[in-house]
């Protein structure tokens, strides 16, 4: 016969209680207090989230680690391994993009993790562009076969120009006085790149340069540049919207607008104070071209647009003197040219009064002028 | 002892909860890719209580997905209201982009409908709430909360019309007098956007599609505007809040600034 002492048994009934009111409080707990959540995302949704926010940032801060400027990228026809490039031009870069999806950039790549998803392991099946230059990556789940799209969009490098009254040319009077009250008004803060230019073209069916992508563009006639603004969503900026964004805002009560010389000082000798070495305010020719850091943040203004003077020449859209289109102050100019001055502008065009609009005789380039440019967008 | 293990028993299962799981995952997948939510009802859509004809269906919202390399794909939010005993009623069902949400009343759910006698729609912060009684459903629309990027559920061929069907020279948005906007699809330009004047609306301007040639004799005229000239009435020959380039004059034809 089996005994049972008395000891035990009592012991048995106690944890046999405790056991019972710990089944009666969680059921009442979760019964009454705690709302049924039947809608739980299931694991493959949950996976797509975490790698959206994955991408997400990657996109937005490009190459996080400073791979580059230590040991490179494996993907030379997308990111040439050249030294100076600026960390910025990683940020909204297709070309970075699909070298880090390819797992080329040099890091460890999301996903080649199958476990931080979930057990859901993405594979990038692919790219192309969409109508506006977008990259658009391709995906698809291993386990499950569904497939997916993820669309990436430039956010990064634009600036807003405030709404105000603004005045155009180097001259301080009321000629070219003009507001963009109303209408948002958004600026390239850099210049298009030849990889810009690229997915264009290749879109197009249009032969240009394909080496040196993190270049300036400079190689378009000036209705190619404007044809390029357009499938971006944009037009080709104009000369006033530009000095709008560099000139240093002074504008006195009775609309008069005050303009300096320079986007750093309001000093009109400005320029002879610098010293010669002074490079981040100005890339002019005393400045070593190998030392030329692309995608960079020389020349910056009080909007945010960089290489307001220096760097290279550019060509806008001069909307209130059409033949004066380009700035000259570039790096191929000493600090002493009358070029490095703010508002003025050149023309490749003979018999013109250029010299009205930029309040001085300059003798004029004659050959044509191979230039940078850059876009404004009304979104 | 064997009181108690009963006990246990029945404790257990009547704690065991009723998931309709294939449902609500299927909902969820299709609402991953959700870009935009419009056609909100104050009346449903984040309302204290819901003070609507009981036994009536009403639409609460709309919501565009992409799917299939980006096309769009619209659902209707619809709801029936309580009656007496009878329960609510909430389901979804796929629109016609260019059909009322109010023509789907009686059509069938894409997947199956919700009952309910208490219902709480809330749409804040690019997320979506249901409470159905003691029953939550949650979406976050990812889409709507990033501008950086934008997911497409699907097959990855292109299957869709093409996206920018507006040509150059089309009015994209259209600002009134009174400044209310009556058209606004500038992202369907070919080849980009610009402003014009044509109304008396100091704060914003319509648009045109195409390249900006503004200024041109034929073309709109550039915008000089109303602040830097302090110009009230706009609509004048020689206007000086437009300009023109070269020999080219202002005039206001149709409340538009053009140059001849």
């Amino acid at each position: 016969m089996f005994n049972r002492s008395s000891s035990s048994i009592s012991n048995l009934k106690i944890l046999s209680g405790i056991i019972v009111v710990l089944a009666i409080l969680s059921f009442f707990v979760y019964r009454y207090f705690i709302p049924e959540q039947t809608n739980q995302p299931n694991r493959f949704d949950q996976a797509l989230e975490k790698l959206t926010i994955e991408l997400e940032k990657r996109w937005l801060e490009g190459d996080i680690e400073n791979s580059y400027p230590k040991i490179g990228f494996n993907c030379t026809g997308l990111v040439e391994n050249e030294k100076n490039i600026h960390s910025s031009y990683f940020q909204c870069n297709a070309f970075y993009m699909r070298c880090f999806l390819q797992s080329k950039a040099n890091v460890k790549n999301p996903l080649s993790l199958g476990e931080k998803f979930s057990n859901f392991e993405f594979i990038y099946h692919g790219h192309d562009f969409d109508a506006q230059g977008n990259l658009g990556a391709k995906f698809i789940e291993k386990k499950s076969n569904q497939s997916f799209k993820i669309k990436f969009r430039d956010t990064c490098s634009k600036i807003t120009l405030a709404p105000s009254v603004y005045s155009a040319s180097p001259e301080e009077n009321d000629k070219y006085i003009w507001d963009n009250f109303g209408q948002k008004t958004q600026i390239d803060t850099q210049y298009v790149s030849v990889g810009d230019v690229l997915i264009w073209a290749n879109i197009k069916g249009i032969q240009t340069q394909t080496t040196r992508k993190h270049g300036p563009s400079t190689d378009l006639s000036f209705e190619q540049k404007k044809q390029y603004c357009a499938f971006r969503g944009g037009q080709l900026l104009q000369s006033r919207q530009f000095d709008a964004a560099v000139f240093l805002p002074s504008k006195a009560q009775n609309n008069f607008v005050y303009k300096y010389p320079y986007p750093w000082s309001k000093r009109r000798d400005a320029i002879k104070k610098l010293g010669p070495k002074n490079c981040s305010k100005i890339f002019s020719r005393e400045c070593s071209p190998e030392s030329y850091e692309f995608h960079s943040t020389y020349s910056p203004s009080w909007s945010g647009v960089y290489h307001s003077l220096g760097s290279y020449k550019e060509s806008f859209d001069n909307k209130f003197y059409p033949p004066a289109k380009y700035k000259m102050s570039s790096k191929e100019f000493k600090l002493d040219s009358q070029w490095h001055r703010l508002g003025v502008r050149a023309t490749t065009k003979i018999k013109t009064q250029i010299h009205e609009y930029n309040g001085r005789g300059i003798r004029m380039p004659e050959e044509n002028i191979r230039s940078a440019f850059r876009c404004v967008y009304y979104n | 002892m064997r009181l108690l293990q009963l006990i246990i028993t029945l404790i257990f299962i009547s704690s065991c909860r009723d998931v309709d799981q294939k449902s609500s995952s299927y909902l969820h997948d299709k609402f991953l890719s959700v870009y935009e939510v419009i056609e909100l009802n104050e009346r449903l859509v984040n309302a204290n209580e819901l003070k609507l004809a009981p036994g009536a269906w009403h639409s609460a919202m709309r919501l565009k997905a992409r799917v299939n390399n980006f096309k769009t794909i619209d659902y209707c939010l619809l709801v029936k209201t309580p009656y007496e005993v009878e329960p609510g009623e909430l389901k979804f069902v796929q629109a016609a982009s260019d059909t009322k949400c109010s023509e789907y009343f009686f059509s069938p759910a894409i997947a199956q409908a919700l009952s309910f006698y208490n219902l709480k729609i809330n749409y804040a912060d690019y997320a979506l709430s249901l409470r159905l009684d003691k029953k939550s459903y949650d979406y976050k629309f990812k889409n709507i909360q990033s501008k950086a990027l934008e997911i497409s559920l699907g097959s990855l061929e292109y299957q869709g019309t093409p996206d920018r069907v507006l040509a150059d020279g089309v009015i994209c948005k259209k600002v009134e007098d009174d400044c209310s906007v009556s058209l606004d699809q500038c992202n369907l330009c070919e080849n980009g956007h610009y402003y014009v004047k044509n109304g008396h609306c100091s704060s914003s301007y319509s648009k045109v599609c195409g390249i900006d040639n503004c200024g041109a004799k034929g073309e709109p005229a550039c915008i000089r505007g109303e602040v830097a000239t302090g110009v009230k009435d706009y609509c004048i020959q020689d206007s000086p809040v437009g300009f023109c380039s070269g020999s080219a004059r202002v005039a206001c034809v149709n409340k538009l600034l053009i140059c001849e």
